[in-house]
């Protein structure tokens, strides 16, 4: 049986078991870096914001700024501090529009060599198809894009997204109800319907 | 709650009353239609490939908390770069705006003694001040110009994350991560 999130935030704090803090990491690092990438479209700035985020997290989780009170939610309550360092990085980001950002998408140049494996189109295609969806994401308003991420990266509950935007449920659901229905429009409208039928079938 | 919010729980399984809402479907074809539309869009995005961080991030994140969970241990060679640390700049704030009250208290006293000396004193170097009246713009302007040129770094955010990038690459490029040599034993 695998031990809870609790369990591992116990073992880490209270025996120093870093293990237990790897598992955590691991076990959650879909989520939250697909939430932050999300959020910034830059896997660098994702990579830092992710290492920034767990940065702040252990520094409360030792008392040192903030503080954790193992309550159990975990994750909610590390996504509120990713979903923190998101938003500061976006207002830096408002200071600096005049400067050009890297043309590149974001990959290193280990991602850019060829893949020979016999999976290669295969994930070719999936990462194609990633990437046309993710533009019509960041298309969305960005109240719209942000429930939409939380909720299809991270996996935290309707309730728990309300809680973290501050909102009744109502306004959460809302916004997903039309964060899917602009997208499933912007989906139809697109020139990829190939794509489209691969999708739905 | 309305139907059509209940139905976004109800595609995230977080709908309490699915047998009900089942029901409702079956009953009004605008709600099905609406829930076929969500259903294939949200299959759309499951189907997206998950995305993870660099490994070595990873690891530098296990590193810095083992760091924390033992603070007597000694820092090791792989600690990711932190924010320098500014107390000691804050400590001496308060030393340093007394120090430029002085000073400027002091110019003050300087430049009113200096003009109670009279006009005789003013007379006595025209050519000095003519020299610096001439020259004194232009430095300034220069040193403005200069102090704009420069961007107005609010902190050493930049500078850690570009450090972050080089610890990663370091480590991506480290000789252990190929593995190490194989022996070949040969007949």
């Amino acid at each position: 049986m695998q031990p809870t999130d609790e369990e591992l935030v116990s073992a880490y704090l209270d025996e120093s078991d870093e293990q237990a803090f790897r598992r955590l990491v691991e076990r959650h690092q879909d989520r939250i870096f697909g939430y932050l990438m999300g959020m910034v479209k830059d896997r660098a700035v994702a990579n830092d914001l992710f290492q920034e985020t767990f940065e702040r997290v252990i520094k409360a989780m030792h008392g040192e700024r903030g503080s954790y009170d193992r309550q159990g939610q975990w994750l909610s309550w590390v996504m509120s501090i990713a979903r923190n360092a998101a938003i500061d990085h976006t207002r830096k980001q408002k200071k600096w529009t005049d400067v050009p950002q890297d043309e590149d998408d974001g990959r290193s140049f280990w991602d850019t060599l060829e893949d020979d494996s016999p999976y290669a189109d295969e994930q070719l295609h999936r990462a194609e198809q990633r990437e046309w969806l993710d533009e019509h994401i960041e298309q969305l308003a960005p109240e719209q894009k942000e429930v939409l991420l939380l909720r299809q990266e991270t996996d935290l509950t309707f309730r728990e997204i309300a809680e973290l935007q501050d909102v009744s449920i109502n306004t959460a659901l809302g916004r997903m109800r039309y964060a899917l229905k602009n997208l499933r429009k912007m989906m139809e409208a697109s020139d990829e319907t190939a794509l489209v039928g691969t999708i739905d079938t | 709650m309305d139907d059509r919010l209940r139905l976004i729980r109800y595609l995230y399984d977080e709908e309490v009353d699915a047998s009900a809402l089942a029901q409702r479907l079956s009953d009004d074809p605008d709600l099905y239609r609406e829930y076929e539309e969500l259903a294939a869009t949200k299959r759309a995005l499951d189907d997206r490939p998950a995305r993870q961080p660099d490994a070595a991030v990873v690891d530098q994140v296990v590193n810095e908390a083992r760091t924390a969970a033992s603070p007597a241990a000694p820092p090791s060679e792989d600690r990711p770069a932190r924010a320098p640390s500014h107390a000691w700049t804050r400590r001496l704030q308060p030393a340093g705006a007394a120090l430029a009250l002085l000073l400027v208290i002091g110019l003050g006293w300087w430049q009113g003694d200096g003009t109670s000396d009279g006009p005789a004193a003013d007379a006595a170097t025209p050519g000095v001040i003519d020299g610096t009246s001439q020259q004194a713009p232009a430095t300034a302007q220069t040193r403005s110009s200069d102090a704009d040129a420069i961007p107005a770094w609010d902190d050493g955010e930049e500078l850690i994350r570009i450090q972050r990038r080089i610890d990663r690459l370091q480590a991506r490029s480290a000789p252990d991560r190929w593995g190490s040599l194989q022996r070949v034993s040969r007949p």
